[in-house]
């Protein structure tokens, strides 16, 4: 098992220089010069050329992409090119933040999805399966956006139960109430995101599961539909939902970035948005690179988790 | 009838329906199981050998409509009993075991829990006594150090251990019934003899009656006493195993007796099957539904459903042929 993941660990270096490196390549072909986000249209030619100098802008692109590379190692992502702040200061602050509002969220999606997946699944083309299943395509179709705005125009603004907007009430940054009120509305839109999609999950695996073989020997053997249900379907529902768990080891980073941004929720998605909009590419690089780090590590713990729940593959090491 | 008999089933019919079509899967089974006895019913795929214990079981899914005269099991009516009394009745009255032993276990749990929980289902014992019955029910179906492997999930087992795991499972509340749907056809052939001979040692020594379901004359030749021969939804042929063998009367059983593999054959002799394909179940025929493919046929077998003719007090055959005119 431990020879296993060491294996597994050491697969995932190539493919994380290979997102660097393709981070690295894609900003660079991006259609526009680095240098106009640090300069100004009154700046000589001379102080431009200065600048670009100053940051290494004039080395070749291998270099560049070494040097970046080494720094990011080193765990330092550079400096923002509008706030000069360090990157990496900056993440340490927002990510927490964006971790505080996705965690709840996912994981209410999560076990209401286990719920409703099995429900649906167990009554299939009965009215609850209908109901769910209906629920669902709306889900799907509804963009975030619009459902947040939605949720803020009634509950915040009509009826003016939750602010608008941020996490905190300036003053108020250690009381929980305060920041519970805060929290209340993105945490209801990231919740109704995640929902449809997992719940039409379980329920495909439900449905799948009831078609098993086992299922017509357990009736045969005198099961009570709920004990065929929960001893023995929902076990084999289960195992493999506990790998989209691990999938959903990025979302901790960019899980919520439309709706961060609607709520000017302090996290990473209005740092990213506004980075992008600002051509600030140390800070778009960096997200990049480390939301794709997640979903090579996401990918890596899936499959732990299912070797470690699985016997099948326990036993195959 | 008598009433020493374990399963009576008169007239059993089952129709499946999906997309705006009946499937007329059975069309008038009669069948009974006397107390230890060994039936067999025989039949290609798609005659409703299957479908017809399945609908005895009341296992069918939800677009089957299964209706009958009867079907009584130690002389209880089963088609008025409700969903919650019926399947008390499964697994402990009656039980069934499936064609794939692969997949009839749960991968996620543990061999010894799923006898357990067969087990402390039908009977009133502790948990700790149903683990002693699943090790012993394991140890009568010749699964040896049966003591680890009750901890061991079903990929650990090969699959004829698997079916004996099954049989071990079905037999655990000694029902009075015992349905083996085509319980060696997914097994080697040296397993599969091992198979049935354990089944006709637990025959003996439970006194549960079996039907197995097959499409291998051979294998009921080695077990069965009483034989149906089954097609198109209809039985047609049933007797004992020597009259089905030394006395066919249906032009179908002879073919099907034909058609066995045998160690006589010459070298280069071909095989003998049947021409043709069964009928279609969804418009089929009025007349016998083996008639387009029997070399008897006349314009009376197309047109007429022939009746039972009555050979001897267990054999009987719905042919207009053998008729006495």
């Amino acid at each position: 098992m431990l020879k296993y993941i060491i294996k597994r660990i050491l697969q995932a270096v190539p493919l994380l220089l290979l997102i660097t490196l393709i981070c690295f390549g894609l900003i660079n072909l991006a259609p526009y010069d680095a240098i106009d986000s640090i300069t100004t249209p009154d700046m000589t030619k001379a102080e431009v050329e200065a600048k670009r100098e100053a940051y290494g802008l004039n080395d070749p692109v291998i270099v560049q992409y070494g040097r970046w590379v080494g720094n990011v190692l080193k765990g330092d992502f550079g400096y923002s090119l509008l706030s000069h702040t360090s990157i990496k200061y900056d993440l340490k602050i927002r990510i927490p933040a964006t971790i505080k509002l996705v965690v709840p969220s996912y994981l209410t999606a999560y076990l209401l999805s286990i719920v409703l997946g099995l429900l649906a699944g167990s009554h299939k083309n009965k009215w609850p399966d209908k109901l769910i299943d209906g629920m669902c395509s709306i889900g799907i179709a509804t963009p975030t956006f619009w459902f947040a705005m939605i949720i803020m125009y009634f509950l915040g603004y009509k009826l003016k139960i939750f602010p608008l907007m941020g996490m905190h009430t300036i003053g108020l940054e250690h009381s929980f109430a305060d920041f519970m009120r805060h929290f209340a509305m993105p945490y209801i839109v990231l919740t109704i995101g995640f929902l449809p999609d997992l719940t039409r999950y379980v329920r495909g695996s439900t449905i799948s599961q009831f078609k098993e073989d086992y299922v017509i020997v357990q009736q045969a053997f005198g099961a009570k539909k709920a004990e065929i249900l929960f001893k023995h379907v929902s076990k084999n529902v289960l195992i493999p939902l506990i790998t989209k768990l691990g999938m959903a080891l990025p979302m901790l980073v960019t899980g919520a970035v439309i709706t961060e941004t609607i709520f000017s929720w302090p996290g990473i998605g209005p740092y990213f948005v506004s980075a992008i909009q600002a051509m600030d590419y140390p800070i778009v690089m960096s997200v990049l690179v480390l939301s794709g780090t997640l979903v090579i590590l996401g990918n890596l713990l899936s499959d732990i988790l299912y070797c470690l729940t699985d016997p099948r593959i326990k036993s195959m090491k | 009838m008598n009433n020493k008999n374990v399963l009576e089933v008169e007239n059993l019919r089952t129709v499946f329906k999906s997309r705006g079509q009946e499937v007329q899967a059975v069309r008038g089974v009669s069948l009974s199981v006397g107390a230890g006895e060994i039936v067999g019913i025989v039949g290609e795929s798609g005659s409703g050998k299957s479908v017809t214990m399945k609908a005895v079981m009341g296992i069918l899914p939800e677009n089957a409509e299964v209706s009958s005269d009867a079907v009584r099991l130690n002389g209880t009516e089963l088609s008025g009993l409700s969903e919650d009394e019926y399947r008390k009745m499964r697994g402990k009255e009656m039980t069934m075991i499936f064609q794939d032993p692969m997949t009839a276990l749960n991968p996620l749990v543990k061999i010894g829990r799923q006898l357990e929980e067969v087990i402390l289902r039908h009977s009133t014992c502790t948990k700790t006594e149903a683990k002693e019955k699943a090790v012993e029910m394991l140890k009568k179906v010749g699964i040896p150090m049966p003591e680890q492997r009750v901890k061991q999930y079903p990929h650990e087992f090969s699959g004829g251990m698997r079916q004996r795991v099954l049989i071990a499972m079905a037999l655990a509340c000694e029902p009075k019934l015992l349905i083996a749907d085509e319980p060696t056809t997914a097994l080697d052939v040296t397993i599969q003899a091992q198979t049935l001979d354990l089944l006709k040692e637990l025959e003996k020594e439970y006194h549960t009656s079996i039907v197995l379901i097959t499409h291998d004359m051979g294998v009921v030749a080695t077990v069965c006493s009483r034989i149906a021969i089954m097609y198109g939804g209809l039985i047609m042929e049933s007797g004992t195993s020597e009259e089905i063998f030394y006395d066919p009367k249906h032009p179908y059983t002879k073919a099907l007796l034909r058609a066995i593999p045998s160690l006589e054959l010459k070298e280069g002799e071909r095989l003998q099957s049947i021409a043709g394909l069964p009928p279609s179940l969804i418009n089929p025929p009025d007349g016998c539904p083996f008639a387009e493919r029997c070399e008897y046929a006349t314009e009376r077998c197309r047109a007429e459903m022939p009746q039972y003719q009555q050979f001897s007090e267990t054999h009987r055959a719905m042919c207009f042929l053998n008729t006495q005119e």
